[in-house]
């Protein structure tokens, strides 16, 4: 008689147990295993397993609040790239600004001076006026994305689409330091799920530093910078290649760190790579870093198709 | 040993709510707390505050001895208050006496999920603990 309500002792105090465990594993760390506080071993067991369930609910809130902080962290991060770029796109923003000005400037004041002139014969000067604005629309909003502060916000994307938006942004530098940029982009690839500002701003960087990288070369030297997007059955890829002298092989296993830089004090932060591979692989891609055949530098970003490959 | 009895050499302190304190010898004190103590946070700190007030009226670091034995339940928020530094810290060895398998079992939690900010250990006996605490006060006690 003794030895079944010894059993069934036992039995109840397990199942308390497993009621407890379960409700861990559910993520729920509120339900305890009754205590008796006679010190005796089922009373032990409920207080392994009730401590047990508390120090997990601690872990898991410590861990979510370090995650927080990470991803706070990570953000202002992303930002103080994105401000560091921007300061040091800003003198090619503004002369890619002036050219359209003038070409406006001066329509405007030819067609002051003619007010003679009927609306239909100003049709073709009114034209170019209207591009000039129109492009000078295109620059100021690839420069808003480009510094629009934000998390990550993956919607179905055409990868074409923000790296156009970079090389709008940076072909007129490019083209003013001589550098010939060729570009060779697949327009019809399968979507990716990705967010379209922060993938801009990854090509930005590549760009700006193919860029920086070839201001090095001595005058006569061929300056290039190779541009491709094609895609894979399962992904899509991007370089950005330069025909510069690479990468110290000692510093390419450091490029990714945060603050590593090889140009001169106060030419850049050592963000624009760190930053550029942390938004890649939120996005579930890699950022990987090659010689080119000829010694410069080679980046491929790949990133993973979206399931069903369409971007909407 | 859950039924300690305090030794008539020990001189009694002020006590609490939670339990008594006791002048070992010298600069070591133990903690009697009364049977079927549970501790949360709020009771860890106030015991925190007695001995710093002990500590302070002596003018010197002390090294305490616990009688986990007469403990029933610990929280995690009060191992938490144990293991939080603080300022001119008075102990410099706390001794947990924990014969009975609950008492090994709160020992164990305390001891091994939370760093103590001061040197701790588990004793199956007052006799270790007492002399393990005399050590540590030899090594590291002193003037507060």
């Amino acid at each position: 008689m003794a030895t079944a309500k010894v059993f069934e002792e036992i039995t109840l105090a397990l199942e308390d147990v497993a009621e407890v465990l379960t409700a861990v594993a559910r993520g729920d760390f509120a339900v305890r295993a009754p205590r008796s506080f006679r010190g005796d071993s089922i009373d032990v067991l409920a207080f392994l397993v009730n401590s047990t369930a508390e120090e997990v609910s601690d872990l898991v809130e410590q861990l979510e609040n370090e995650r927080t902080e990470l991803r706070q962290a990570r953000d202002q991060l992303v930002m103080a790239a994105k401000l560091a770029a921007l300061g040091e796109l800003a003198a090619g923003v503004a002369h890619e600004l002036n050219q359209p000005l003038t070409a406006i400037q001066m329509l405007a004041d030819m067609l002051l001076r003619r007010p003679e002139r009927k609306l239909s014969e100003c049709e073709g000067d009114l034209q170019m006026l209207s591009e000039a604005a129109r492009r000078m629309a295109r620059i100021v909003d690839g420069v808003r994305t480009f510094g629009r502060p934000g998390q990550l916000r993956r919607v179905p994307t055409q990868p074409a689409a923000p790296l156009m938006a970079a090389i709008d942004l940076l072909a007129g530098t490019l083209s003013r330091e001589g550098v010939t940029l060729e570009v060779d982009i697949e327009h019809d690839t399968p979507g990716i799920e990705a967010d379209p500002d922060q993938l801009n701003q990854v090509f930005v960087n590549l760009l700006t530093n193919a860029r920086d990288a070839l201001r090095s070369l001595s005058s006569g030297s061929p300056r290039r910078v190779q541009v491709c997007l094609w895609s894979t059955p399962s992904s899509v890829a991007v370089s950005v290649e330069d025909s510069g002298l690479g990468i110290d092989p000692l510093d390419a296993s450091r490029i990714f760190d945060p603050f590593f830089t090889t140009k001169g004090v106060g030419e850049g932060t050592g963000l624009g790579l760190s930053v550029s591979h942390g938004i890649v692989s939120n996005h579930g891609g890699s950022l990987s870093y090659q010689p080119s055949k000829d010694g410069g530098a080679r980046f491929v970003v790949v990133l993973p198709l979206r399931p069903d490959g369409v971007a909407r | 040993m859950s039924g300690f009895q305090v030794p008539d050499s020990w001189q009694r302190l002020p006590s609490t709510e939670s339990g008594s304190y006791y002048r070992v010898s010298g600069d070591l004190i133990a903690a009697v707390p009364k049977p079927g103590y549970q501790q949360s946070a709020e009771s860890a700190r106030r015991s925190m505050d007695a001995l710093d007030a002990i500590a302070a009226l002596h003018g010197r670091k002390v090294a305490v001895i616990v009688l986990v034995d007469r403990v029933v339940s610990q929280d995690s928020a009060a191992r938490r208050v144990w293991s939080i530094p603080r300022p001119n810290e008075c102990r410099c060895a706390q001794a947990l006496v924990c014969s009975t398998l609950l008492a090994r079992a709160i020992g164990s939690f305390f001891l091994g999920l939370n760093r103590g900010v001061v040197p701790t250990r588990m004793f199956a006996d007052v006799e270790g603990a007492t002399r393990w605490a005399n050590e540590m006060l030899e090594n590291h006690g002193g003037t507060l």
